[in-house]
């Protein structure tokens, strides 16, 4: 089965060594804590932070940056939008256009964050296999129905894509339907032969799955002294972080 | 139509976590009250994976681009596992493409699984009255169930915007590039419904199995 691990860091990364539960608790603990901000005078300590785990993580910054790329498009609109279109203070204006302070400041703070939380996300989800994830949430008390379901999925992922391009190949060649609306049709009888064809082979694979074992075994409960000491640095670390992000949100003079 | 970070404040998103939880164990709670209920988590997986493939495959429909959500679907073919399987299917875009995110897994796992459990509920009906269990019925149904879906879900994806977007954003124009968002997706509503219908259409004829004991 395919890992799906997004970025390669050096084996000596704290990131790969990070025990995963503690991973997981620690990146839904800081990611909360940046989308708590909401004063733009925060907004480089949250960049100085995402920086410190950037270059903790010896993660090279062109593969970060080329993964950030396709969640950016989604935001960029909006982001550079909002400035016109917020009421408030206008700093410049050109013509019937006006770029106001207020606007600024909220396309700032979403930018920030999103870039914090995406970033941390990538840097903590993105350097061990999937599967790695879904097995902490399970022992993190998730239920296994729902992380059999993960782990169904992602093997799923390979052989669904596969078999839909062959099919849509081969529908080609055939000559394929003209008329959006006889295409349409196909296109639904397609994808419906491919989920029938698919269940059944996903069916015999979660029995063969549940014949071995799989799931029968309880998880161990959470032992911190079974963390490394890079573990217990990296879980410290982002405790700072996010009380440091807690602290200066609610005690800063106004 | 996933909410990205950095938009919405702590207390939706936090908030979207508890509800989204609190959902998510009830669903879980009705899966395991069933007699077999491990049988069906091939299938839901599989219908995740479409799902996950399908939301991340978009059309430009100007000056928007929209994509397609197949909600309405996993709630008609997966019933109580339709949430669950919506929560894993964007948990898995957050973390493999960064579509969606971390902080707005919960609120985006309630816009798009709360209108699936709801065309479950529509897609019941057929229980309701044997009278009913007509193919033309069942078809009719599930062109409601998946247009149903996509509507709830855009009027979620809507309403938690107004609600999340700055204050001082002109409510005029906020209002105006909402409505072109609702305009752009009343194809996909239209598109999904019948999709929905001719999937169903399918398995009547080819694995009715499928859909009779939904």
């Amino acid at each position: 089965m395919k890992s799906w691990k997004l970025l390669k860091v050096p084996t000596g990364s704290p990131l790969l060594h990070w025990e995963p539960r503690a991973r997981l608790l620690s990146l839904l603990v800081l990611s909360f804590a940046i989308s708590l901000v909401d004063q733009v005078k925060l907004l480089p300590w949250m960049l100085v932070m995402t920086g410190f785990f950037i270059i903790k993580s010896q993660v090279s910054l062109k593969a970060l940056l080329s993964r950030l790329g396709y969640p950016s498009l989604l935001i960029v609109a909006l982001v550079g939008l909002l400035p016109f279109v917020a009421e408030g203070r206008v700093l410049v204006q050109w013509g019937g256009v006006s770029l106001t302070r207020e606007g600024l400041e909220a396309a700032l703070l979403i930018a920030v964050r999103f870039f914090c939380i995406v970033s941390l996300s990538l840097l903590f989800l993105g350097v061990v296999p999937l599967l790695v994830h879904i097995r902490a949430a399970r022992s993190l008390g998730v239920p296994d129905l729902i992380t059999d379901l993960a782990l169904l999925v992602v093997r799923h992922l390979e052989i669904l894509s596969t078999d839909w391009q062959q099919m849509r190949k081969a529908m080609r060649l055939r000559g394929d339907a003209a008329g959006f609306w006889q295409r349409l049709n196909t296109r639904a009888w397609l994808l419906g032969s491919l989920l029938l064809r698919s269940h059944e082979r996903s069916r015999h694979v979660y029995q063969a799955m549940r014949l071995r074992g799989y799931g029968a075994a309880t998880p161990n409960p959470v032992n911190p002294s079974s963390m490394t000491a890079q573990s217990q640095q990296m879980t410290v670390w982002v405790f700072f972080a996010a009380l440091s992000l807690f602290t200066l949100q609610f005690g800063w003079p106004s | 139509m996933h909410l990205p970070e950095g938009i919405l404040p702590l207390p939706i998103t936090l908030g979207g976590y508890v509800a989204a939880g609190l959902v998510a164990a009830f669903c879980v709670r009705r899966i395991r009250a069933q007699v077999d209920p491990l049988s069906q988590v091939p299938q839901a997986a599989l219908m995740t994976a479409t799902f996950f493939i399908a939301s991340l495959v978009s059309f430009p429909i100007p000056p928007v681009s929209v994509h397609l959500l197949l909600n309405g679907l996993l709630g008609v073919l997966l019933g109580w596992f339709a949430f669950p399987a919506i929560l894993v299917g964007l948990f898995l875009q957050a973390v493999m493409f960064g579509h969606g995110g971390v902080t707005t897994l919960g609120v985006n796992a309630l816009l798009l699984g709360l209108p699936a459990l709801a065309a479950y509920g529509l897609f019941q009906l057929r229980a309701c009255c044997p009278l009913l269990l007509t193919r033309r019925f069942t078809l009719l149904l599930s062109f409601l169930a998946g247009a149903l879906a996509v509507g709830l879900a855009l009027l979620l994806f809507t309403s938690i915007l107004l609600v999340g977007l700055p204050a001082h954003v002109d409510a005029a124009l906020e209002r105006r590039a909402l409505m072109t968002l609702i305009l752009a997706y009343l194809p996909v509503l239209f598109l999904e419904g019948l999709l929905t219908a001719m999937l169903v259409g399918f398995f009547l004829r080819v694995s009715p199995g499928l859909i009779e004991r939904r």
